[in-house]
């Protein structure tokens, strides 16, 4: 049960009649005036508990957007309820409003919307539904809450989607590119065409010229089939936070990037998600649905508190593929000591694979470097130039282990990762 | 509102209400409100079986507590002195009556609520007056060359004629001791040394005033030790008839006060409105809509947590040296850059470049890039300056046109 503002002012009033009167007496009749009112207000209220509760919601939304939830209430009461409800999600939800007026006769059922924003990645949850039905005199309620329980998925936002379209035109223009442009081991033939003038004559191929009358030059494509393991570390370094967003999101956006374009060149892409376990994994999908699932498997994954295991990753990656494959690992190297555990196994990769590490820099540090006005800032920039050099010395040591490193703030990550592919992908070396 | 592309899951049908039923609630209460009911009545039947039971004033006649006096005044009632025990000043007067030679009053004024006048109205009612611990007041009022002397001795030995001390043989109990004007007759009995004595007999004619100042011995505890008991029997036997007197609040005089202003009948039934007001208004706001929700948060890491603790710790032990090394280290490895040098150029080969390429001398660059130590926050400041501006320099002069 609750009582109502209108309660509390009712029985307030009961001050005039007191003054007014000079009578103590009053104040007992006021009460028991107020109190059976409430009573009456109460017994003739609708039931709250016999309300039903359904569900209408979308299973999935992707961060940043706005989707509708429905509560459907069905009356089962004989009375009408008159009242409020509030339908119990989660604050990181986003939900507009949390509370709503309804008013359902008896039998009959009303449909109450509320459209979520959520700002957080993951499932969010809505246990249950609170109904507050009011008397007609809405002095007092009868309350119950409805475990009725509702999730929606919200997916990584994938901002980096943008790029795509840029992307997608430099790969195009990759295939049907003479060999010579991109000379490398791993071009594949495509077809013959007739040669036009401007493409290089070290590419004609005479046999053809000489079935046929004209000029024939040979077209490469880019290699297909390739196989791209992305590894995500989900370890404590991943939970920092750089530009207000966690190193785990961004190693998901390029990742979600990498793995569109890569799946449009005709590339096979595997992606694990990994601490000291298997945190997600998605393996064998092509096309559409290896979007669907590489969201689906991101959204409810937080980093854990704990060290990331880089020797168990050599074997992770030989499950997924035997042939030669594009691993790329999204972690941090911020300090020599720290990326020991990587540098350790980087070897066992590299000797098999091409390894791209991508890690994300922090914009601040650099701009911390050039800021030396005051005594504060001037400890400050040696601090951070001190941690560009640690950066830059975990560079040098992961090159010459033979990987390869890309590196940039949360925004220019995504699409420097995908420029990387490009351009292995056109050197032929995947 | 965006499109919703995934497909809607509709429930229904699912739902359970999870707040108990109002019967249910009666019945989860039942039990504690049963203990609540037992404990109120069993309460209530302890007070009106036993009493409040609380402790009576110290060497009260009717107190039986360890602090009381009742063993002794039963003890003399079984003897066949008439005991009474007013509690006020008029009904003691009264109790001693006409026969004022038979009579001995014991007088135990522990918060000293008799005034000078009240005391005086005690001189020479009975035969013998028994001061126990008297005050300053009283003294001055009853016993006239008889002054407080502080704390005494905590046990005695039979010290004089007088006949209930000399049968008593030992008393214990803590002690106040009093000290005797030399011209004043007294008998003084239990010394402390020093010519402080626990009792003080002054005797004028036919009625005696004694001073007594062991208030101890007489209680029911302490009255069975030594020969306590034998004391107090003899001190307060000595007449048919005893009264014992412990003056209490009655004996204040209350000055007159003015008659009260009433208040308006209604300032009290407002007051309590007014708190009934607040109380519904409290249940009113703090009655929850519904249980909380539960929401696991990430934790916020900020990567250049590092970054920061480790310029606050080179800016606490002011370690310049190390500071500047890292600004140094940092821009050889850009001038290098700029100057077109590999990236593992020796130190000397890039400031020979630099020096090249600014024109200034080889010395200078060095100084600036190596050997310079700041012995302040100051050159620090100073020196972090030139090592842009040379950075700047380098990068204008070696800028492709």
């Amino acid at each position: 049960m609750a009582v109502s503002g209108r309660f509390i002012v009712l029985l307030a009033l009961g001050v005039v009649p007191i003054v007014i009167t000079g009578d103590p007496r009053v104040l007992a009749v006021w009460l028991a005036f107020v109190v059976v009112l409430a009573v009456l207000d109460l017994v003739v209220a609708g039931s709250a508990r016999a309300v039903r509760v359904g569900r209408d919601l979308p299973t999935k939304v992707r961060l940043g957007d706005t989707v509708r939830a429905d509560i459907i209430l069905t009356n089962s009461g004989r009375r009408r309820i008159r009242g409020v409800v509030r339908d119990a999600w989660q604050p990181s939800a986003g939900a507009s409003v949390s509370r709503a007026r309804v008013s359902i006769p008896a039998g009959e059922r009303r449909t109450v919307s509320t459209a979520l924003t959520p700002f957080r990645r993951g499932e969010r949850q809505s246990a249950h539904v609170t109904v507050r039905s009011f008397g007609p005199l809405h002095l007092a309620a009868r309350q119950a809450t409805i475990v009725v329980p509702g999730a929606i998925r919200v997916l990584p936002a994938f901002n980096s989607r943008k790029h795509l379209p840029s992307r997608l035109a430099r790969l195009r223009e990759l295939d049907g590119r003479t060999a010579v442009m991109i000379r490398g081991q791993g071009t594949e033939f495509d077809s013959l065409r007739e040669y036009v003038r401007g493409d290089d004559v070290r590419s004609i191929d005479w046999r053809a010229t000489a079935r046929r009358s004209d000029l024939v030059v040979r077209t490469w494509r880019p290699e297909r089939d390739r196989r791209v393991v992305i590894v995500i570390d989900s370890g404590r370094t991943s939970a920092a936070r750089i530009d207000r967003e966690p190193r785990i999101d961004t190693a998901f956006e390029s990742a979600l990037l990498l793995a569109a374009l890569a799946s449009r060149a005709g590339d096979r892409v595997d992606l694990v998600v990994y601490d000291r376990r298997v945190r997600g994994r998605v393996q064998g999908a092509t096309g559409a649905e290896l979007m669907s699932q590489l969201v689906d498997t991101m959204a409810p994954i937080d980093p854990e508190l704990i060290e990331m295991d880089w020797t168990a990753v050599p074997s992770l990656v030989r499950s997924i593929t035997s042939q030669h494959a594009l691993v790329v690992l999204a972690t941090s190297i911020d300090a020599p000591g720290s990326a020991r555990g990587l540098l350790a196994v980087l070897p066992q990769l590299t000797r098999k694979h091409t390894v791209v590490v991508s890690a994300v820099t922090d914009p601040s540090v650099l701009e911390a470097s050039t800021e030396r006005g005051t005594r504060g800032e001037i400890y400050r920039a040696a601090a951070a130039e001190r941690s560009l050099l640690d950066i830059a010395r975990v560079s040098t040591a992961i090159r010459q282990l033979g990987a390869d490193v890309v590196t940039g703030a949360p925004a220019d990550l995504p699409p420097a990762l995908a420029d990387r592919y490009l351009a292995l992908k056109a050197a032929g070396r995947l | 509102m965006s499109l919703d592309l995934e497909p809607r899951v509709v429930v229904e049908d699912a739902s359970y209400v999870t707040t108990p039923k109002v019967r249910t609630t009666i019945r989860r209460l039942a039990f504690w409100l049963g203990v609540l009911v037992v404990i109120l009545i069993g309460g209530l039947l302890t007070v009106l079986i036993a009493g409040t039971g609380t402790d009576g004033p110290d060497l009260d006649g009717t107190n039986a507590s360890a602090n009381g006096s009742k063993a002794l005044v039963q003890v003399l009632r079984a003897n066949g002195v008439t005991v009474d025990t007013p509690r006020s000043l008029d009904r003691a007067l009264a109790d001693v009556g006409s026969v004022t030679d038979e009579t001995t009053i014991v007088v135990y004024d522990e918060n000293a609520i008799l005034t000078a006048s009240q005391l005086t109205q005690l001189d020479g009612v009975a035969q013998n007056l028994i001061l126990i611990e008297p005050s300053f007041r009283a003294l001055t009022a009853l016993a006239p060359g008889v002054h407080l002397a502080g704390f005494g001795n905590n046990s005695f030995t039979a010290d004089c004629a007088f006949l209930p001390v000399k049968r008593a043989g030992t008393v214990s109990g803590s002690a106040s001791s009093y000290r005797v004007d030399p011209s004043t007759d007294a008998q003084q009995c239990l010394s402390s040394g020093n010519r402080a004595n626990s009792l003080v007999r002054l005797s004028s004619g036919s009625t005696s005033v004694t001073v007594f100042g062991i208030s101890d011995a007489l209680t029911n505890q302490n009255i069975v030790n030594d020969g306590n008991a034998a004391l107090a029997l003899g001190l307060f036997g000595q007449n048919k008839h005893l009264v014992w007197y412990l003056p209490s609040p009655a004996d204040v005089a209350v000055p007159a006060v003015d008659a009260p202003v009433p208040l308006p009948g209604w300032v009290l039934p407002t007051e309590t409105l007014f708190a009934l007001v607040v109380l519904a208004a409290a249940f009113w706001r703090g009655r929850r809509f519904g249980p909380l929700v539960i929401e696991r948060l990430p934790v916020v890491v900020r990567a250049s947590e590092t970054m920061e603790g480790r310029a606050r710790l080179y800016q606490k032990a002011s370690s310049r040296t190390h500071a500047l090394d890292a600004l140094r280290i940092g821009t050889l490895g850009r001038l290098a850059g700029l100057c077109g040098l590999p990236r593992l150029a020796s130190v000397d080969e890039i400031v020979g470049a630099v020096a090249t390429t600014t024109g200034r001398t080889v010395h200078e660059i060095r100084a600036l890039l190596v050997d310079d130590i700041p012995s302040s926050d100051r050159q620090l400041l100073q020196l972090s300056d030139q090592l842009q501006l040379l950075e700047l320099e380098v990068a204008e002069t070696t800028r492709p046109i």
